[in-house]
């Protein structure tokens, strides 16, 4: 340290604290505010309320089923009148610490990005008028809203309250935290390995970074090349945005399957494959996306540590469930 | 344009004078030529399209004659990338207290005691969206270079806690290096030569594009060669020539800068 002592104690302890007081808010100020629980509890409710799609059957948890880590299985979902979009549901696992939601990353919040799906004809199929509407007919959720927001049903309260249900459904005690965090015994040998792999050789960490295992930002892995989906380009109209897309979590992989974002691979072992491999030819696609020279046993570490991000509480956990019934039915 | 991580502020300099705008400014260049992206840079016979250059700035200090430090806090992520101009690019500002000095040093990377904190949650310009976040083991991508060799693309990467380049402009026998900060502050231009990032390769072979590990570079020999490149490849630059400047008295030496930083987030 070329600093003399005391400014460096000054400059180093100012700096992180300041660090600590403007960066480690939370991932969201809101969980702060008081109304925020009532709005989580009126938000759960929602969530899993299929009243708020256009034939009746189509809720969140459609496609955002609690044993799967909050995606439905499928590689791309089914919605109103069973009609089916582009893209693979992805978990909300932690989604409180995104910024950049759908698969390009074009909504900031989960507010805004809730009113995607209500009014994508391919999910809820359902109008904003239409909703509201339908929150207001029924005494029990119009009840609610006036309970949480001294409000009648909106459109501002209702992804409100179904983005603060969201910011709870919060996991970090997969055996990769336990572990980090000290129990050397909550990960095998081969789990240990294949973290070292994650993190050096399988070149994993360079976009599945940070807690989450996710960097936020847009990439092409070598998918795909004709896809009619271009991705991150939808939005930039950029050429070497086609086919990037936002690197998703990798907690709970193991309950997410199939994988990528038209779940175009049905197992983890063959995510791996096709890293390992090299990709898909692909001018887009990222600069370490290259064969790795990964063996059979580095594979199957790899393979053992992607397992120990699972948390076993995200299906189990009650609070994330149906919420009781009510009194009231619509 | 430059990222800056903690707000302007009024300091407590131990004693010193009041506090002045410091910012620094960058240049690319070529060799002794103005660096521009449309021009491949040749490295070894092979031509290098530049991306982006991105590095963080930090633990930045004027030196006073007797060698002791004055600390300038702050820490900024400096940017330069294709379809910005490659000249004269702030990456960095605080506040510095007036006086004579005979230089000034910087780190390129991220402190310590901020390198191995939760990135998921930290803000701009250490938020995991920058894209320069390694792992908390590792820590941020202190220095990075994209760009492509043939369509094959390059990432050179600096990272590591062994691996924060610290930059010396300061020279204690003789005056070259002189600061004044005034009352309107001071700019102090910087120039960065990318030639000199690719001057030497590993065990004394020249630094060669074609071959993977000089292509990809994030930890081992290459990235140690690199990570001494850089240390010799930043410098002083004479200020900006007075090119369709405003009025000659408005120009520095002493200046503060004519725009506000462009800052995001």
């Amino acid at each position: 340290m070329h600093l003399q002592p005391v400014a460096a104690g000054l400059f180093g302890v100012t700096a992180a604290a300041l660090l600590l007081t403007l960066g480690n808010l939370g991932v969201s100020a809101q969980t702060a505010d008081p109304g925020e629980a009532k709005r989580a509890e009126l938000g759960r409710e929602l969530f899993y309320a299929p009243i708020l799609s256009s034939d009746g059957q189509v809720s969140c948890a459609t496609c955002h089923q609690q044993d799967k880590a909050f995606t439905d299985g499928r590689a791309t979902s089914l919605g109103a009148f069973g009609r089916t979009g582009q893209r693979s549901a992805p978990s909300l696992v932690n989604v409180a610490a995104r910024t950049r939601l759908f698969w390009h990353g074009g909504s900031p919040s989960l507010e805004l990005q809730a009113l995607g799906p209500l009014a994508d004809p391919n999910e809820h199929d359902f109008r904003p008028e239409e909703t509201v509407q339908t929150l207001e007919d029924s005494p029990y959720y119009a009840g609610r809203f006036r309970e949480v927001f001294g409000a009648a049903p909106s459109l501002s309260g209702l992804t409100q309250a179904l983005a603060a249900f969201e910011r709870t459904i919060v996991s970090y005690d997969a055996p990769f935290d336990r572990y980090s965090a000290g129990d050397a015994d909550a990960m095998g040998a081969a789990a240990v390995r294949g973290m070292d792999l994650f993190y050096g050789q399988a070149e994993c960490f360079h976009c599945h970074t940070g807690r989450n295992f996710s960097d936020n930002r847009a990439h092409n892995n070598g998918f795909l090349l004709f896809n009619p989906d271009i991705g991150v380009a939808q939005l930039t109209d950029a050429e070497e945005d086609v086919g990037k897309f936002i690197t998703p979590t990798l907690r709970n992989v193991g309950l997410t399957a199939p994988y990528m974002h038209a779940g175009q691979i049905g197992t983890l072992e063959e995510v791996i494959d096709h890293y390992d491999g090299g990709g898909q030819p692909n001018p887009n696609a990222d600069g370490l996306i290259r064969p790795l020279g990964l063996s059979d046993r580095d594979r199957a570490d790899l393979l053992a540590f992607l397992h120990a991000l699972t948390d076993e509480s995200i299906s189990t956990n009650p609070a994330w469930g149906p919420p009781p019934a009510h009194k009231e039915t619509k | 344009m430059f990222k800056h991580l903690i707000p302007l502020s009024a300091l407590v300099l131990s004693g010193a004078g009041l506090a002045a705008p410091l910012t620094l400014t960058l240049s690319l260049t070529d060799g002794a030529e103005p660096f521009f992206y449309h021009r491949p840079l040749t490295i070894n016979g092979r031509d290098l399209k530049v991306q982006d250059v991105r590095f963080y700035v930090s633990n930045v200090a004027l030196v006073r004659a007797d060698g002791t430090e004055v600390p300038v806090e702050g820490l900024s992520l400096a940017e330069l990338k294709k379809g910005t101009p490659p000249q004269n690019i702030q990456i960095f500002s605080g506040d510095a207290p007036e006086g004579e000095y005979r230089g000034l040093r910087f780190d390129v990377g991220v402190p310590r005691e901020l390198n191995h904190l939760d990135a998921t949650t930290a803000k701009a310009p250490l938020s995991i969206e920058e894209g320069m976040y390694w792992a908390w083991n590792s820590g941020y991508i202190f220095f990075s270079l994209h760009g492509d060799v043939g369509g094959t693309k390059v990432a050179n990467h600096i990272g590591g806690d062994n691996h924060r380049v610290t930059v010396n402009l300061a020279d204690l026998q003789k005056p070259g290096t002189a600061l004044t900060v005034g009352t309107d502050g001071l700019n102090v231009p910087l120039n960065l030569d990318l030639q000199k990032l690719y001057a030497a390769g590993t065990g004394g072979e020249a630094w060669d594009f074609s071959k993977p590990q000089y292509q990809q570079v994030h930890f081992g020999a290459v990235a140690d060669q690199f990570f001494a490149n850089a240390a010799g490849a930043f410098s002083r630059a004479p200020a900006p020539e007075a090119v369709a400047a405003p009025a000659p008295s408005a120009l520095p030496q002493v200046a503060t800068p004519s725009t506000q930083p462009m800052m995001r987030h």
